[in-house]
Parts: C-alpha cells; sequence; structure tokens
C-alpha cells in the first residue's frame, strides 16, 4: 500500500520543480505555471494529510484545498490579464525587458 | 444569526463596496470621482459605529475561526481610519484614470474588508483567505493606471513575487495541518507543543514565515517594495504602505503568540536578525534615492526593521509598542502620501528637488511633509519619536533575558541616526533648495477641502500621538493583554 | 495500487518538468494540463473525489485555458532567457533543489508519515456542502469577494486601450 510519505516526496518535488521554473524562467507566463505547479502541489498535501490524518470527518484538508484552488484561478485571472495589458506596452511577456524602475 | 453580528463591521464595509459599484451605474461620468467621497462617508460612519462596541470578553463565531477582541477591534478601527485617509487621497489622484474610478474605490473597500477579515482570523483558513483578498485587490491597485508603464511593471512584480509567496505560505500552512492536525490557532496552541520539535511544522512555520515577511516587506524578502512603491499609482501606495504592512503584522502578531506561542523563544534569535538586517538594509539603501516615492519604499522597509524589533522582544510591551507604532505611522504615512499626491502633480517629475520651494506655493503641503519627515525621523515631539522610545523601551526592559537584544537596539539607534541625513534631505528641499527658485514663479497650489481637512487630521495625529499618548497607549496595552495575558 | 500512485507520480512529475523546460510555450502549456489531470487521478486514488473534479474543471478547464489563450495573444511563444528574480539560471536551480532536499529530508525525518492509509472516511457532497455553509461560511464568502475584485481587475486591465473613454 502506498504510504502517506509517498505522497508528500511526491508534493515535495512538485513544488521544487515549480519553484526552480518559477525562478528560472523569463516569460511572465511561465513564471505563472511555475507558481500554478507550487500550488498544486500544496493542494495534494492537503489532501493526502487529510486522508492520512486521525480525523478526516473534519473535512478541513478538503475545505482549505478547495479555497487554494479558488484562490489559485483569481491569482491566474488577474495575472493573465496583466500580462497581456503589458504585451500591449512592451510587446513582450519577457521579464527582462521589463525594466524601468531602478533605483 | 449572533455569528453575523460579531463580524457587523466587516459587513458594513463589504455592503458599502459593493454599493459603490451598484451606484456607478447611475452616476454621472462628471460626477464619478465623488463617488470616493460617498465611499468615505461610509467609512467614516462605520468606524464611529466600531467605537459603540464594548467587549467585556472576546466574542468567537463560526466555529472560533472568527474572534473579535479588543486586538481585532484596535485593528478594525486602524485600518478603517488608513481606507477612510486613503479614499480621500485616491479622490485627488481620480482624474488620472481614465476609466473605473468607481471600481478603484471598490477595491480599496475590498481590501479594507480583506484586512479587517485578517484583524479577527483565528484559523489558518480564514488567514489565508483574507490575506489573498488583500493580496488579488492590491495587485490590481497596484496597475491600476494600465497606460502607465510604471504601473503595470510595478503590478507585474508585486503579482509574481506576491503569488510565490502565496505558494511558499499555502504550502507551509498544509505542513502545519499534517503535523499539528488541525487549523485553528486556538486548538493548535494546545496540539503544537508536543509536536514542535518535529522538523515537519518548524518547515511549515517559516515558510507562513515567508508569506508573511512578503506583506511586511522584511529583508530578504523587499525586493518588491522600492519598485512597487514608486510606481504604483500614489493611493495604491499609501494603502500598501500602511494597511498591507499592518495587515501582515496582525497576522504575524496573532501566530507568534495566539497560534505557537511556545515557539516565540526558538525563534528569537531569528526576529532579532530579520530586524537588524531590514533596518540597516531600509536606511543604507535609502541614503542615494532621488524619487520621492521610492525613498518612501525603503523607509518603509526600515520601518518594518523597527516594528519587527517590537516582535523580537516577545513581550507585552513589546506588542504594545508595535500597536503604538503603527498607529503613529498611519498618520505620518498618509499625511506624506496625500502631499506626494497632490505635489508631485504640480512637479516636473517625481524626483525629490522638484520640491522646491513647496512652502511657497502651499505653506500646509509643505509644513505637512516637513513634519511626517520629522516624525519618521524619530525626532520629538511627534508620533514617531515616542513610537520608536517605546519600541526601544520594551527590548531594553527583556534584554537582560536576551542579551542579543542590546546589539539590536544599538543597530536601531545607529538606523534612526542614518536616517535623519536622508529625512531632513527631503525639508531641505522644500525649504532651503539648492537652486533657489524665483519669487512667483510657481502657481500656489489649491487644496480642495475634504484633502485640506486629512491633512489637517494627519498633522492632528501626530502631534497628539507625541504629546499626548496616553489614550492610545491604553488602546494598545489593552489590545496586546489579549494577545498575551 | 503501488503501481498505480508510481506511474501517476512520474508522469505529474515528468510533465511538471517538461513544462518548466520546453522550449516551446504551447507545448508548455500543454504539459502542465496533462500534469493537473495526473494530479486530479491523484485526489482520486485519496478519496478526494470533490476536489479531483473541482481541480479537473478549475485548472484544466479554466487556468490551462487562459494559459493558452494569454500565450496567443502575447504571441511570443519562445520562452527562453533570464528570469526576473536570479539572472544565472543555475541559481535558481539550486534553491529548487535545495527546498527539494530540505522538504524530502523533514517528511522523511518525521515517524507519523509511515502511516498507512486508514479505512475511506465517507466523506459526502453533502458534508461538504454544509460545512462550506456553516463552519466554513466565512471562508467562502471572502472567496467569493475575491473572485469578484478578480473578475473586475481583469476586465480593467485586459480592456482594449481604445475603449478607454465610454463603458459598453
Amino acid at each position: 500500500m502506498t504510504t502517506l510519505q509517498s505522497y508528500l516526496i511526491l508534493s515535495a518535488l512538485l513544488f521544487s520543480i515549480g519553484l526552480a521554473g518559477a525562478l528560472t524562467r523569463r516569460n511572465a507566463i511561465l513564471v505563472l505555471i511555475g507558481i500554478e505547479l507550487m500550488l498544486n502541489a500544496a493542494n495534494l498535501n492537503f489532501i493526502a494529510f487529510w486522508r492520512y490524518g486521525p480525523h478526516p470527518e473534519a473535512l478541513t484538508g478538503v475545505m482549505f484545498a478547495l479555497f487554494s484552488i479558488g484562490v489559485a484561478a483569481a491569482e491566474a485571472a488577474v495575472g493573465l490579464a496583466l500580462i497581456i495589458a503589458i504585451y500591449r506596452h512592451y510587446k513582450t511577456a519577457n521579464l527582462d525587458k521589463v525594466t524601468t524602475l531602478k533605483g | 444569526m449572533n455569528d453575523l453580528l460579531v463580524m457587523g463591521l466587516e459587513a458594513a464595509v463589504l455592503v458599502a463596496g459593493l454599493a459603490v459599484l451598484l451606484l456607478d451605474l447611475w452616476t454621472p461620468p462628471a460626477e464619478k470621482r465623488n463617488l470616493g467621497y460617498a465611499a468615505a462617508i461610509a467609512v467614516g460612519a462605520i468606524l464611529l459605529a466600531s467605537f459603540a462596541i464594548v467587549l467585556p470578553r472576546p466574542l468567537a463565531a463560526f466555529g472560533g475561526m472568527f474572534v473579535l477582541d479588543e486586538f481585532a477591534l484596535f485593528f478594525d478601527r486602524f485600518f478603517l481610519l488608513a481606507a477612510l485617509l486613503v479614499l480621500v487621497i485616491s479622490v485627488e489622484f481620480a482624474d488620472r484614470f481614465e476609466t473605473g474610478v468607481a471600481e478603484f474605490y471598490a477595491l480599496i473597500l475590498f481590501a479594507l474588508a480583506g484586512m479587517m477579515f485578517a484583524a479577527s482570523a483565528n484559523d489558518f483558513t480564514l488567514l489565508f483567505v483574507s490575506l489573498e483578498l488583500i493580496t488579488v485587490t492590491f495587485y490590481v491597485l497596484t496597475s491600476f493606471q494600465r497606460r502607465q508603464t510604471q504601473s503595470l511593471e510595478a503590478g507585474v512584480k508585486y503579482l509574481i513575487l506576491g503569488a510565490l509567496s502565496s505558494a511558499f505560505l499555502v504550502y507551509g500552512i498544509a505542513l502545519i495541518y499534517g503535523t499539528a492536525g488541525t487549523m485553528s490557532f486556538t486548538r493548535l496552541a494546545e496540539a503544537a507543543p508536543a509536536v514542535l520539535d518535529s522538523r515537519l511544522l518548524q518547515t511549515g512555520l517559516l515558510l507562513v514565515l515567508v508569506g508573511l515577511g512578503f506583506k511586511i516587506a522584511v529583508v530578504p524578502f523587499q525586493i518588491w517594495a522600492p519598485d512597487v512603491y514608486q510606481g504604483a499609482p500614489t493611493p495604491a501606495t499609501a494603502f500598501l504602505a500602511v494597511g498591507s504592512k499592518a495587515a501582515g503584522f496582525v497576522l504575524l502578531l496573532r501566530v507568534l503568540f495566539t497560534a505557537v506561542p511556545a515557539l516565540g523563544p526558538r525563534w528569537s534569535r531569528l526576529l532579532i536578525v530579520l530586524s537588524a538586517v531590514t533596518i540597516l538594509y531600509g536606511v543604507l539603501c535609502a541614503i542615494p534615492q532621488r524619487n520621492l516615492k521610492r525613498l518612501m519604499g525603503y523607509s518603509s522597509i526600515a520601518n518594518a526593521g523597527f516594528l519587527l524589533l517590537g516582535v523580537a522582544t516577545l513581550s507585552r510591551d513589546g506588542v504594545s509598542a508595535v500597536l503604538y507604532y503603527l498607529g503613529g505611522y498611519l498618520f505620518t504615512v498618509l499625511g506624506a502620501f496625500a502631499v506626494i499626491c497632490v505635489a508631485l502633480r504640480h512637479t516636473e517629475g517625481e524626483d525629490i528637488p522638484a520640491l522646491a520651494g513647496l512652502h511657497q506655493r502651499s505653506p500646509l503641503l509643505a509644513a505637512t511633509l516637513a513634519m511626517a519627515m520629522v516624525s519618521l525621523a524619530g525626532v520629538p515631539p511627534l508620533a514617531g519619536f515616542f513610537g520608536k522610545f517605546l519600541l526601544l523601551k520594551s527590548a531594553l526592559m527583556v534584554a537582560g533575558d536576551q542579551p542579543a537584544l542590546y546589539v539590536l537596539v544599538a543597530v536601531a539607534v545607529v538606523g534612526v541616526v542614518i536616517s535623519l541625513y536622508y529625512y531632513f534631505g527631503v525639508i531641505r528641499a522644500m525649504y532651503w533648495p539648492a537652486e533657489p527658485v524665483e519669487q512667483g514663479h510657481l502657481p500656489p497650489i489649491q487644496l480642495s477641502r475634504p484633502l485640506r481637512w486629512s491633512l489637517l487630521l494627519c498633522i492632528a495625529g501626530m502631534l497628539w500621538l507625541g504629546v499626548l499618548p496616553g489614550m492610545v497607549v491604553n488602546l494598545a496595552n489593552l489590545a496586546a493583554q489579549t494577545l498575551l495575558p | 495500487m503501488h503501481t498505480g500512485f508510481l506511474l501517476l507520480a512520474l508522469l505529474t512529475l515528468a510533465s511538471a518538468g517538461a513544462a518548466m523546460c520546453l522550449r516551446n510555450l504551447v507545448h508548455c502549456a500543454l504539459c502542465v494540463a496533462i500534469s493537473f489531470v495526473s494530479l486530479a487521478a491523484l485526489f482520486l486514488t485519496l478519496d478526494a473525489e470533490f476536489v479531483g473534479f473541482a481541480q479537473i474543471l478549475v485548472y484544466v478547464g479554466a487556468v490551462a485555458i487562459l494559459i493558452v489563450i494569454a500565450i496567443l495573444l502575447t504571441r511570443d511563444i519562445s520562452g527562453h532567457g533570464q528570469s526576473l528574480v536570479f539572472k544565472p539560471w543555475t541559481l535558481g536551480v539550486g534553491v529548487g533543489a535545495l527546498v527539494a532536499g530540505s522538504l524530502v529530508s523533514a517528511v522523511t525525518s518525521s515517524a507519523f508519515t509511515h502511516r498507512e492509509l486508514p479505512p475511506a472516511p465517507a466523506a459526502t457532497v453533502r458534508q461538504l456542502g454544509e460545512s462550506l455553509m456553516t463552519t466554513y461560511v466565512v471562508p467562502l464568502e471572502i472567496i467569493g469577494l475575491l473572485l469578484t475584485a478578480a473578475l473586475l481587475g481583469a476586465v480593467l486591465l485586459a480592456r482594449r486601450e481604445n475603449e478607454g473613454g465610454g463603458r459598453s
């Protein structure tokens, strides 16, 4: 049978892949994809902890995962709208070109 | 039904926000700006109503997820007052948005609701959703001037770093939930001591600290602050500097003292180091700045360090000093941003030398900005001085148990001395510019009546908290007592 | 059961890794959608059917589609080069590896994570709905408000500029 540990390790690896992607990719859309992967990894943790936990009837983990999915959708909507607005100005979605603020 | 009454203030703010959106439909375009005054009046009425609330004991609702205690009430009032002033500043700024003026006001009210929910959060679920409500609204507020590349750039930077920090926060909450089996702060306080040695729990708490550290702009999660402060529309910057930062501190204090009180002693070193590094980074990077809003960004980082000093004392006096300092910070920073908002549209560029001769064009603006700088610098007799005094005093009182606090106090004093240089640079630029401006060359600046009253309120607040601190100290003590009985 | 988990885990990680490494943005979007679907399947193996379907609806149905639309609108298919946070990419990968290492070691050091699967809890949609409307009604309302704010913001930000003056 699969143990809780396998799920947690999978989630830790997924989180790190997302983080590495978000930190290294230049395109804003890819950075957002990386962050979505990190949020997904956290959701997997919630569900796994809930399922293996002592009080699954409390539904806490499931609830949090649902809220987190909702928040991620909102973040993605605002983020992609912003990227489209940026593209209109800079004709690029690459973050290293978006640098007028310095000091 | 009773549960709903407990969150009456938040509900009222929500209704006001939705009402602004609805009223927008029937308001002729020329009048849309004035919806901001309507929103400000509504917020003012809710603020007055909040003083009618008497709490013989803390109230809890929704299975203990939402609490209304003196601590929450203190911050509810704080956020309401901040939003009131920000709304008045927004009206001054409104003609620079081509569209969506009413939406801007409504989003400010939504963010305000998020902050008030955060003040009452007693559960990681509520902490997360209220923090996200604040953050997502600020993504929009920051990039609201979508024709200005600066505003868009500030928005995308805030969004990417903000979303990254939310991901850390969510993952941290997951680990805490997994090890302790609960998300309620009250139950966590019972469960945590048994599992505090678990590395999984400590990692989780550390990740939550990352998420909150981003809101507060603590080094090393401060990189967004200067860019976002500079690029965002001034009212959004003002609300970010006061409201969003205070919301981060509310949640940090609740997590540290209500959810995992056993954690404090283990983290005191970490908090002291973070505080010292943040103060030094803020003051040192502020020195070469020429852009006024960017300077305020670095100043807000340094102030986050000072506030963290109070948290690091882990004492009731320290928490009380943090609350008092935030109160003074509200009047000081909002006064400064009100001036920046009005004065910078009449000058060329946002650089500090452009302020030359401001006292001839509008004595009130110049006086407010000068007093704000004096208060930020921590010079008596204004609010900033007494706040810093209380913070350092609280640190010295417990420094016997934690000698590292002596070092931190020394760092803070050095920080204050360095900061005198650039704060007085702003005052010098206004009153004694390097290149004197010719008399009559600069037209006087007209101020609207609500703005004039707001500026006077900020001045009065700075003086009041500096000269007659008694009442606010009592309120802060009362609030700190509910957290650390 | 175990092979099923292994296959799904490998699929999730491989598609997530591909989404973060590939050059062509459309391929990245496709890979991330696969990753979302296999995560939904993992939720099903954990008896969280409702979350699994919500995952498919929201992540695959909305977020992935949004990403594809954004890619089409920005017409910026190539996604290589420097990043906002770290200039050399090795540093970003290093931070990722460090976080992975510390998380995995924290997980393996905790004894309770060896727990076996307890019998399936009876979490019906009815129970979920009831607690959403009682204990969790405040977060639910806040999420509603958050989505309203996000919707407002997205419309305001992405609207074409020449429509700026009037309200359609």
